[in-house]
């Protein structure tokens, strides 16, 4: 379970203040799949980052599987990045020196897990998310929905119970946004919890929970309001 | 060593700027290497023992111009016995040159008078039996000379048969395995032969730049000279006291003439003056070294690490904590410097070898290549200490931020 209490973030810039969340409380069960939606600048980024452990708070208590993050050393905060979150990104973000392989196993170096079982994960996930044949390739040498692919086989391979996709389908065209899509909500089904902001109504809809961030405040929607809203049709 | 090929795959991505500054630490490398090597044996040669004991002593002279021979030798005991009576004062000795002052005079040494070419060569100190007393000269083999060996002559006495003290230095040249064959041995002067009965721990030569100043030795004739040169030994901590003594007791007589009055640390300053300013001029030469060196491989970890900004942030989001951040950079910069080391060390080598073949000078001994790579590693790692802790201090949410 994922808590936060009263959290809040703003951004100096010099004198410039920005409060990009108000105080916020929430709680994400696991197992659910949450998407965040809301115009551009209204924090759903930010909001991610803070449940990520990507951002500290300015203030509230963030409690991660019943541990006080605000408590935790950076050793500790990297750990949990590394074991329990995985991060799917918008510009995908491989190392651009390493191969398909290199880049997935990444995590797992950082995890210093044993080589042997190292391989078993990555070629599984290579198969899972169909790049078996690209293990080899730099980044650069494949398309943007197989780059995306390549990702969330990284977020994937210490197999963290929480995935954070900031935008996942924002750079790929309709056929791999589908595929894509698929691959978050049969994670889902299998048990990850997955925390999805996007501006897509299409695609948020194919979660089981709707969060508008607005001005950096919270309100939980129900997929009606905004069809009415916005005259999409059910 | 997990990110080893990661990162010697970025920097060959990179080419340009990481070759630029492996050439310009090789070069700086082969400088350092030589800088360095003067610079220690150019410290050898400042703080080499000159075997006097530098703090107690100091000389003047008494022309005599114009004097009876008989006369002069009379004045000269009559001083001596005067000044030997001053309270201040240890020792007073006659000596034709204080070593280290630039003037003396030097031999061919044969052991054989047929012999065509010399062994080695030696300047001569000559003055009262007890000089190596007031000098404080270590006999550490044979014997002194004694108060009849003494004789004033208006030569060095190379004709006399008092046998000679010389330097273990000349002892080492003359008899390179085992230098205590040296004691009891006959050298040849100028044809004459001369036995050896006494060796000296160090002693100083006239000329600190002369190649063969640690060969000397020394005679137990006064010579003669228009002006006589007075060796005195003040007490501990009273040189100075000494001097005005010997000034005020030499001055009752207003007849008399003193010159050249200076400490013996006044004659090794003015000796080595050359030596310490280059000295000085060579660590001056490699503190810029390095600052050179530490210049590049910061501006070079900086860019590396600004290029980077977006990766570090994904690598931090992915679980890299600050110090696997901070390792990363520092083993790029550590394999940077080690190429330009190696590099270096080659272009050392390439030189040496053209050096020894063609200008018969000493080449590098090893170890220096050791020490310059050390210095050189070291402030590369220093220099990269704090653009490594800025790339520690990158947010992992960097990894998020659109542009
Ligand atoms: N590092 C930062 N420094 C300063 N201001 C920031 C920073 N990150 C975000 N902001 C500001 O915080 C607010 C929320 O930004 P955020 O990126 O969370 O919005 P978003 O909902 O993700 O927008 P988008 O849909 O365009 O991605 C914006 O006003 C933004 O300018
Ligand atoms: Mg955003």
């Amino acid at each position: 379970m994922l808590e936060l209490i009263g959290v809040s973030k703003n951004f100096r810039d010099s004198d410039v203040i920005t409060q990009a969340l108000q105080p916020i409380d929430l709680t994400v069960q696991l197992g659910e799949f949450i998407s965040f939606i809301g115009p551009s600048g209204s924090g759903k980024t930010t909001l991610l980052n803070v449940l990520g452990l990507l951002e500290t708070p300015c203030s509230g208590d963030y409690v991660f599987a019943g541990k006080n993050v605000s408590t935790l050393n950076d050793k500790e905060k990297s750990r949990l990045r590394n074991r329990e979150i995985g991060y799917v990104f918008q510009s995908f973000h491989l190392l651009p020196d390493f191969c398909v392989y290199d880049n997935i196993e990444m995590p797992l170096r950082y995890s210093k897990m044993h080589s042997n079982l190292r391989r078993k994960r990555v070629w599984g996930l290579l198969e899972q998310v169909g790049l078996s044949d690209f293990a080899k390739y730099k980044p650069s040498q494949l398309s943007g929905g197989q780059q995306q692919k390549a990702a969330i086989a990284r977020a994937l391979v210490t197999e963290p119970a929480v995935i954070l996709a900031d935008e996942p389908t924002g750079n790929l065209d309709l056929n791999s946004s589908a595929e894509v899509m698929a691959l978050l909500t049969t994670l889902n089904q299998q048990g990850t919890t997955i925390l999805m902001a996007t501006h897509n109504l299409d695609l948020a809809q194919q979660s089981k929970r709707v969060i508008e961030v607005r001005d950096g405040v919270i309100k939980e929607r129900c997929l009606v309001h905004y069809a009415s809203r916005w005259g999409i049709e059910l | 060593m997990k990110d080893l090929k990661p990162i010697i795959s970025s920097l060959l991505r990179a080419k340009m700027a990481p070759l630029l500054l492996i050439l310009q630490i090789a070069v700086t490398f082969t400088v350092l290497v030589n800088s360095v090597y003067l610079m220690v044996e150019k410290h050898a040669d400042i703080t080499a023992p000159t075997g006097l004991s530098e703090n107690v002593l100091f000389s003047f002279q008494i022309p005599h111009q114009g004097e009876e021979q008989s006369q002069k030798i009379a004045n000269m005991y009559k001083h001596l016995e005067a000044i030997r009576a001053l309270e201040s004062v240890e020792r007073v000795s006659i000596i034709n040159s204080i070593p280290l002052s630039n003037r003396g005079g030097g031999f061919d040494i044969k052991m054989n008078p047929d012999d065509p070419v010399y062994v080695s060569k030696a300047a001569a100190f000559t003055g009262s039996y007890d000089l190596i007393d007031t000098m404080g000269v270590k006999l550490i083999a044979g014997e002194s000379f004694s108060l009849v060996d003494e004789e004033a002559l208006n030569d060095l006495g190379l004709g006399r048969s008092t046998g000679v003290i010389i330097s273990k230095a000349l002892a080492q040249s003359l008899f390179p395995e085992n230098w205590h064959q040296a004691l009891g041995s006959t050298i040849y002067l100028n044809q004459v032969p001369h036995n050896i009965r006494g060796v000296v721990e160090h002693l100083a030569g006239p000329w600190s730049f002369w190649q063969y100043k640690k060969n000397n030795i020394i005679l137990p004739t006064i010579f003669l000279m228009t002006d006589i040169t007075f060796l005195v030994r003040s007490h501990e901590g009273l040189r100075e006291q000494t001097m005005k003594d010997v000034v005020e007791l030499l001055m009752q007589d207003p007849h008399l003439h003193i010159d050249e009055l200076k400490t013996f640390t006044e004659f090794k300053e003015a000796a080595y003056q050359a030596q310490n300013a280059a000295y000085t001029t060579l660590q001056f030469v490699i503190v810029g070294l390095v600052l050179i060196t530490m210049l590049g491989v910061f501006g070079q970890t900086r860019f590396s690490v600004l290029k980077r900004r977006k990766q570090i942030g994904t690598r931090r989001a992915l679980g890299a904590s600050r110090m696997e951040i901070i390792r990363y950079f520092t083993i790029e910069n550590l394999l940077i410097t080690l190429c330009g080391a190696t590099l270096g060390a080659l272009l050392t080598i390439l030189a040496n070898n053209l050096v020894v073949a063609h200008l018969e000078l000493s080449p590098v001994p090893w170890p220096y290549l050791a020490y310059s790579s050390a210095i050189v590693i070291l402030s590369g790692l220093i220099a990269a200490i704090q653009p490594a802790i800025n790339a520690a201090n990158i947010s992992p949410a960097e990894a998020t931020r659109t542009v």
